[in-house]
């Protein structure tokens, strides 16, 4: 994203989830604000896993887990009646963050394929986890009764209409990857691209690099936890079909299409997967067998991902 | 047993001030004895070399050394204490700090990121998230300072793994200096230099002597006998001879070990 053509792309992405809106219902398509909506939720996923695969090297196959935190914490409470959102995204966000640092403590003492198997494990024991909650609907999911709500005494502040909600997750997202862009350009940043670049010689050089490691792990725990905000208050419902292992490995794919260790990447692969299954889904009940070639092809041949092909000199 | 150790150790810091001693390192890889008992000392501020056949076990010492991998027996001392529970990355804090054998930098980071992160692994507190290490004027001079230092000054704002085979080396040697270590180990420097490389190279070894004490692997004897204040030979994992070069040259342990060597 250095060079002047992805900047322009990255931005023209963004302008155009800003009017969509406004566009959809014009050429009477307002479906697709809809779809638009979940790419960003995905796409706020898909950062948060690229804070630690692309940056990192950590291949997590199972960060919808801490969508699915994110998502029932707000689910749950609302299903109580608390619906404050001051008390529900930081408890929502906090407890992502918790599972992913214990989760992480685990999973980051392993490497490689063993990494992938435990995350995927963790994964799946909270997604069963949802599925025994049968006071929550088990697998029929929970509906959210009401939105989070943002009021101060009198003051009434609240995320109920549609176009509100749309907008605040766009917010969310630009405000996720600013920071994200802050981060990866700061030590902290320095330190994780150095992992991935060469463990042994950062730890050689003294950095004791786990504590890093799980850290962002954390941290990108969080982020899904957030995204799994937005999803309960955007859809009005929960499902256990949200941490399902095929999520965890749509986000990684979406991650990896769009160029991992790139900054806007994330939204590419979001775009690109979604409106992709989207459109093919309208033509054919066979769409899979189109698109999984799709994915093989961009992976083995457009190295860097849909993010790479507007990438000029390879930086760390 | 200890206790006599630890008597013999510190009469012999108080007289020679040891930077660094190990005793009876052994280490096995399975059936293969890499190390049996070795001894070592080295002097604060002095260049030590250790040298010996392909296989002798020059990187093994180096490895139990860093904390890469753990002895099966022997200790370590290092500054007046022992380093036996230490950590790699604990031992590269307190200033024991390598370059590899086998080149290792961060081949995807501009040469001055390279420095940078040396530097920043020195330093600590890393989880800086706001602000860019590109704004922080002092990290990048000083950054800069360190290529210099090694003759990379033209070459900061290269990809690192586009520099060539010399240049890497280099970068490493910079990298390691950056984080102003206090026993400099060095793995083969000279490996795979031109002549006109490893000339340089000798020359900015030897300009690194006044302030820092260096223990270098070298197969290199010129580069040895000009270099070294200190010889330690190793051959089959046993430490067959240590001295002064010159003492080392006429040893004839030494010519046997190297008996029929092609180097
Ligand atoms: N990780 C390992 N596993 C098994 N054997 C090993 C390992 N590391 C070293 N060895 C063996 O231990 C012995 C000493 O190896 P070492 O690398 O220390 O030698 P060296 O003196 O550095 O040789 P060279 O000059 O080739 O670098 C060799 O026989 C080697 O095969
Ligand atoms: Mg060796």
């Amino acid at each position: 994203m250095d060079t002047a053509v992805g900047k322009v792309v990255s931005i023209s992405l963004l302008v155009i989830f800003a009017v969509m809106p406004v566009l959809a219902p014009l050429v009477g398509e307002p479906y697709y604000v809809d779809v638009f909506a979940r790419i960003m939720l995905w796409a706020m996923a898909a950062l948060g896993l690229n804070l630690i695969l692309g940056f990192g090297g950590m291949v997590s196959f199972g960060h919808a887990a801490y969508v699915g935190v994110g998502a029932y914490t707000v689910g749950i409470l609302s299903h109580h009646g608390v619906s404050s959102g001051f008390l529900q995204w930081p408890l929502a966000i906090g407890l992502s963050g918790i599972f992913a640092a214990i989760f992480g403590a685990i999973s980051l003492r392993t490497r490689g394929i063993y990494f992938i198997m435990i995350t995927l494990a963790f994964s799946q024991m909270l997604y069963f986890l949802a599925v025994s909650l049968e006071q929550y609907g088990s697998n029929d999911g929970l509906l959210v009764p009401e939105r989070s709500d943002f009021s101060i005494g009198t003051l009434h502040a609240g995320i109920d209409d549609d176009h509100a909600i749309y907008y605040v997750i766009l917010c969310i997202l630009v405000l996720c990857l600013y920071a994200k862009s802050r981060l990866i350009a700061g030590r902290f940043g320095m330190i994780l691209k150095g992992i991935k670049s060469n463990e042994t010689r950062l730890q050689a050089l003294g950095v004791s690099t786990y504590r890093y490691r799980l850290a962002a792990f954390t941290l990108s725990g969080m982020i899904c936890g957030l995204s799994g905000v937005l999803f309960a208050n955007f859809e009005g419902f929960v499902s256990p079909d949200l941490m399902h292992w095929t999520r965890s490995g749509e986000v990684l794919i979406m991650v990896i299409l769009g160029g991992a260790g790139m900054l806007f990447g994330p939204l590419f692969g979001a775009t690109v997967f979604l409106l992709l299954s989207e459109v093919l889904a309208r033509f054919t009940d066979y769409w899979n067998i189109i698109f999984g070639p799709i994915l093989i092809l961009v992976v083995l041949y457009a190295k860097g991902g849909i993010g790479g092909l507007f990438r000029g000199r390879n930086r760390g | 047993m200890q206790r006599v150790a630890l008597g013999v150790y510190l009469e012999a810091v108080t007289v020679a001030k040891l930077l660094l001693s190990v005793q009876g390192l052994t280490k096995k890889f399975g059936g293969v004895k890499a190390l049996s008992a070795v001894g070592m000392d080295v002097k604060q501020g002095s260049i030590h070399a250790v040298i010996g056949p392909n296989g002798a076990g020059k990187t093994t010492l180096i490895n139990l050394i860093t904390g890469r991998q753990r002895a099966d027996s022997g200790r370590i001392w290092y500054c007046g204490g022992t380093i036996d529970n230490l950590s790699s990355e604990a031992r590269a804090r307190h200033g024991i700090v390598r370059t590899f054998q086998i080149t290792s930098i961060f081949p995807s980071f501009s040469a001055l990121d390279n420095a940078v992160l040396a530097i920043q692994a020195r330093e600590g507190r890393n989880f800086g998230c706001w602000s860019p290490v590109r704004d922080d004027k002092g990290i990048q001079v000083s950054a800069r300072e360190y290529l210099v230092q090694v003759g990379l000054g033209d070459h900061e704002d290269t990809h690192a793994a586009h520099l060539s085979h010399g240049q890497r080396r280099l970068l490493e040697l910079a990298m390691v200096l950056a984080t102003q270590p206090r026993l400099l180990i060095l793995d083969e420097p000279m490996a795979g230099l031109s002549i006109a490389e490893s000339k340089s190279m000798v020359e900015l070894l030897g300009a690194l002597k006044c302030e820092n004490t260096l223990l270098m692997i070298e197969h290199d004897m010129d580069v040895v006998f000009s270099l070294a204040d200190y010889v330690t030979v190793l051959d089959r994992g046993v430490a067959i001879a240590c001295g002064v070069p010159e003492k080392i040259r006429s040893d004839i342990a030494v010519q046997k070990a190297y008996l029929g060597e092609v180097d």
